[in-house]
């Protein structure tokens, strides 16, 4: 008991007990200043767009159905992510499904991008081209490799928690993950509608 | 007993999904997705118009993607405050490179050339 207390007054005097909000706070840091990146290339995006000499004409080389449900696959796949940080404390295999359910969305985006870019290249829209293909497959490509990235992220934290049967450990990981998942949703909100829905008109 | 467990889980399940405000969010999420798209493709409004639509649904989209999907709220006062003041400078220095680079890029020298 005594030990017990001295702990206490040792992690009060050290501020250890917010641990878990520093690394949050980390985080959101990480998020903020990914943020200003994709700010710096969406103004380029927006100088360059009129710095087209090629296909300034036909500015819709996109099939804008096929992002519309690449939008709501990516969408569906955070909104379900969000439902495993509400079961983290109620039980394991829920959450582990939902976990998988949402790799596997963020997949299937991921192979429509890759469908989409191997289309655009084999139809002659470049970022060869000129600025303004190059500015949009920057935009569209570094978020891919963001999605990416929180894929292999996501992979490696469910074969964790199937392996140490500890979730509580691995909260703020997960906590952390679902704030990064959010955030590609947000950005990619933002290149749907100033990307492709503008020049969908 | 294997009965309730069932049951339980069911509860647990309907708890999940009705009882919190993620779920509002997650439908206005959806909603304001499907608007300007509808939009485009059904609608005889004038492309101004189409414009403003757009920028106002992915406006209200980042707000809602902010209030409900992030939990920064649910923490301490003191942690929040910290996250909003660090969102509150991204922002500021987001607006300064935006509307900077836009302002100078399209108010070069060589550009009143086009004009004159």
């Amino acid at each position: 008991m005594s030990i017990n207390t001295s702990n206490k007054t040792l992690h009060n005097f050290l501020h250890i007990d917010n641990h878990s909000d520093n690394k949050i706070f980390g985080f959101w840091i990480y998020l903020m200043s990914d943020c200003i990146i994709f700010a710096v290339l969406f103004s380029s995006y927006f100088i360059l767009y009129n710095e087209d000499v090629v296909l300034l004409i036909n500015r819709k080389f996109f099939n804008i159905n096929f992002v519309f449900i690449e939008t709501m696959i990516l969408l569906c796949s955070s909104i379900i992510y969000g439902y495993t940080i509400k079961v983290i404390n109620k039980n394991k295999y829920f959450l582990f499904y939902l976990m998988i359910l949402t790799f596997l969305l963020g997949l299937i985006f991921i192979i429509m991008e890759f469908y989409e870019f191997n289309h655009l290249l084999n139809s002659g829209v470049n970022p060869r081209n000129s600025a303004f293909t190059s500015a949009f497959f920057t935009i569209v490509g570094i978020h891919g490799l963001h999605v990416i990235a929180g894929l292999i992220w996501m992979l490696a934290l469910v074969n964790k928690i199937f392996l140490e049967k500890n979730i509580k450990k691995n909260k703020d990981n997960i906590v952390c993950l679902g704030m990064y998942w959010h955030f590609l949703d947000i950005v990619w909100i933002v290149v749907f509608s100033f990307v492709y829905l503008m020049d969908a008109i | 007993m294997n009965n309730n467990i069932y049951c339980n889980k069911l509860k647990a399940i309907h708890s999940l999904l009705l009882n919190n405000s993620y779920t509002i969010g997650s439908f206005l999420s959806l909603i304001l997705t499907i608007i300007p798209f509808v939009t485009i493709l059904h609608s005889n409004f004038s492309s101004n118009y189409i414009k403003k639509i757009i920028i106002l649904c992915a406006i209200l989209q980042i707000i809602v993607h902010l209030t409900c999907f992030f939990h920064i709220k649910n923490k301490t006062n003191e942690s929040f405050f910290w996250n909003l003041f660090i969102l509150l400078f991204a922002v500021i220095i987001i607006l300064i490179i935006f509307i900077g680079s836009m302002f100078i890029m399209f108010n070069l020298h060589y550009n009143y050339d086009k004009f004159i």
